[in-house]
């Protein structure tokens, strides 16, 4: 396996020069002798939109716990708007929106009802409250079944509440664990779009997923984290640009797909070959000019190749050659 | 304090919207009154029916109508009248009284003719009500033999003669008794059952109300909402103390309720206002520490629910809340906050002055001081998201 590279880049982009809302330093987490997250540092700068991308078990939700200051960091420290997540909390927590990965809402309350209840708790009350409360499930869709009990709600739709409750106070940062987890296409498209209004407001994102396509769309810059570490950090065209002139194929085997990938992992060319279900990953330097060869040394195990897809280089590309592993690993 | 009152609020609120509220602060405390009144209630609740027929007409038969009569006045007994000995039978039989007695024809004869007479009790094996109706039987067999030895002895003296000896009859059986049973009331002593069973149904429900708030913060760990109160810029022992102001409100009216429903519906006494509701506060204010303390032991909230009843059903059960103690073990009784708490209570019932609760006042403040000592240092595993 080659090499492992990193690019860690520091500052946002989206107001170059300014000061960063968020700076985690060195955030280190074990549970036991296991290491959750180990070093991890970043910077969003104001109205960035940055997107933590990595596998299940990564370590970012512990990441994003630490920042929100629900767990305490064995070692670093995370500054949001000027204050230290350690020694100020309250402070830096009442600049945070926060959206967990799991619909955190009261079921037996309505959605206006478990808005303003938690407005209330960012201090907010009387008319401003009710206003906010109405923006925010205006901008989630959502005014026409405010009064409905949550409970009553669709998965899709109790994830926009979920949403909601982390805009009402206006945070400069909102914090989105894996908001479209387990979410039918139409709701995730409604709640990507909501996010993508909410960074053209000027609102900082934090966005963790691990399906690429939602942090290529959404953010700014990418961390991408694997067994607890930032692997590599930058902008989308950056990442990729480590690729070189890599290219991401796809095969679909009818077949035994991992006798396919240790065939073709063979080849000159190919940096790469991962067998999942199915499919076969290759990352290879060749081009387009190796898929002949590839083809034959495929079928030469039996399989039958049925459908092949040759991959302009992405995120998931970039994952593949950092850390030898899918997303979906 | 305002974010724990947003969240007492909030936990109010879903308990009232999901009914829980109502079932621990009325129904419940309601249902328990009434069942225990009704299953623990002692003899000066008991009232039975016996049916009576008097064929004789003389002087056995008007004895056993007035202490019938009597004990109908003491409420214990209900007397239904019957025409003969075979009414007597069928009201019996027929479950509409629970014993009869027959006085039969010729009874009061016999006793003038220095013969015994014989009175018929007609009841099911084993019953409350022929206990009670030879009860009255055998007390008016104890006046006969009385005026029998009033009648030898006056005869053997030759103060009377045989053929006068009729007119002492009646004078000796409306002779006041040589011996006669005072009920003197004493320190301690209820003027009834449901004086005891209410506090003692008080102490021990409010310790189930009060352990829901700790399952509430697991139940909320569970469904994700903690982890969003922990995100929010209020103190972390604001959403403790939240949760338990909820509860110690639904505590309360359990307990109001308790105090209204056995007054009104069951004639307990309950004494000075003022020393219940120190008493209600103070073990209330336990039984949150306790069910705290058992949470931040437990790792689950099934853990939390088990463990839970467990410790409450032993602490009523050695605090007197089902029954007092055999003498013996009463020590055990006052080794319990509820227990305490009860004492006082009951002692208050029984026309105690405020003085009365001080003892089992610092008794409880003692274990609520020591059971939150221990919990508090780990109250922080409670709300951890």
């Amino acid at each position: 396996m080659a090499e492992r590279s990193a690019t860690v880049a520091t500052g946002g982009t989206a107001e170059a020069g300014a000061a960063p809302l968020v700076s985690c330093d060195g955030l280190r987490k074990s549970f036991g002798d296991r290491v959750a997250v180990d070093g991890i540092s970043f910077r969003i700068a104001p109205g960035e939109a940055y997107g933590l991308l990595g596998p299940n078990g990564a370590g970012k939700t512990t990441t994003i716990s630490m920042l929100c200051g629900l767990l305490k960091p064995d070692a670093g420290d995370a500054t949001v708007a000027g204050h230290s997540m350690t020694a100020e909390a309250r402070a830096a927590k009442a600049a945070i929106g926060y959206v967990p990965q799991d619909v955190a809402l009261y079921p037996d309350l309505s959605a206006r009802e478990n808005l303003a209840f938690f407005g209330r708790l960012y201090g907010l009350r009387g008319s401003a409250l009710s206003a906010r409360v109405d923006a925010a499930l205006e901008i989630v869709g959502l005014a026409d079944r405010a009064d409905d009990r949550v409970s009553t709600y669709s998965g899709g739709m109790k994830r926009r509440v979920n949403i909601a409750a982390g805009l009402l106070h206006q945070p400069r940062l909102v914090v989105l664990d894996e908001p479209t987890v387990g979410v039918d296409p139409q709701s995730r498209n409604a709640i990507l779009e909501s996010v993508a209004a909410l960074s053209g407001e000027g609102v900082a994102i934090l966005y963790t997923s691990h399906y690429m396509e939602e942090v290529e769309r959404l953010c700014d810059r990418v961390g991408i984290v694997d067994a607890g570490r930032m692997v590599a950090e930058g902008t989308r065209r950056e990442l990729v640009a480590q690729l070189g002139e890599h290219d991401r194929i796809d095969l679909a085997i009818d077949g035994d797909a991992r006798a396919v990938a240790s065939a073709v992992r063979g080849l000159g060319g190919v940096d790469e070959a991962l067998a999942a279900d199915q499919q076969v990953t290759l990352l290879v330097s060749g081009g387009r000019g190796l898929l002949a060869e590839i083809i034959v040394a495929a079928t030469a195990t039996g399989a039958a190749v049925t459908s092949v897809d040759v991959v302009e280089p992405d995120l998931e590309a970039v994952f593949l050659h950092l850390t030898g592993k899918t997303l979906r690993d | 304090m305002r974010a724990a009152l947003v969240i007492a609020a909030r936990d109010l609120r879903g308990r009232l919207r999901d009914r829980s509220a109502l079932v621990t602060a009325f129904a419940a405390p309601i249902g328990l009154a009434v069942i225990l009144s009704t299953a623990l209630g002692s003899a000066d609740d008991v009232s039975v029916t016996l049916a009576f027929a008097d064929a004789d007409g003389g002087q056995v038969g008007q004895a056993v109508a007035q202490a019938l009569a009597g004990a109908a006045e003491d409420g214990v007994v209900t007397v239904v009248e019957a025409a003969d000995a075979e009414a007597v039978r069928a009201a019996v039989d027929a479950e509409e009284a629970g014993a009869g007695l027959v006085v039969p024809a010729g009874a009061s004869g016999a006793i003038s003719a220095g013969q015994p007479a014989t009175v018929q009790l007609m009841r099911t094996a084993g019953g409350l009500s022929g206990d009670i109706a030879e009860a009255v039987v055998r007390g008016v067999a104890a006046q006969f033999e009385r005026v029998r030895q009033v009648v030898e002895v006056g005869v053997r003296s030759g103060a009377v003669t045989p053929a006068d000896a009729g007119e002492l009859v009646p004078l000796a059986l409306d002779a006041d008794p040589a011996v006669r049973v005072v009920d003197e009331p004493v320190r301690g002593s209820l003027p009834n059952a449901a004086s005891y069973f209410g506090p003692a149904m008080a102490v021990f429900f409010v310790f189930f109300v009060v352990g829901a708030g700790p399952q509430s913060l697991l139940r909320q760990r569970k469904e994700g909402t903690l982890a969003r109160l922990a995100a929010a810029p209020i103190p972390r022992a604001s959403i403790l103390v939240g949760t338990a102001l909820s509860v110690f409100a639904l505590a309360l009216v359990s307990i109001a309720t308790l105090w209204l429903v056995m007054s009104l519906g069951f004639g307990a006494t309950w004494g000075h206002p003022a020393g219940v509701v120190v008493l209600a506060v103070a073990i209330t204010l336990a039984a949150a520490a306790i069910t705290t303390l058992v949470a931040t032991l437990a790792r689950t909230e099934e853990q939390v629910t088990g463990w839970t009843s467990v410790i409450v059903f032993t602490l009523a059960l050695l605090g007197g809340s089902f029954g007092t103690l055999p003498p013996a073990l009463e020590p055990l009784s006052l080794a319990t906050p509820n227990g305490l708490a009860l004492r006082g209570l009951v002692d208050l019932a029984a026309g105690g002055g405020l003085d009365v609760v001080l003892v089992p006042l610092a008794g409880v403040a003692a274990f609520t001081v020591v059971a939150l000592a221990v919990a508090l240092p780990r109250a922080d595993r409670l709300v951890a998201p």
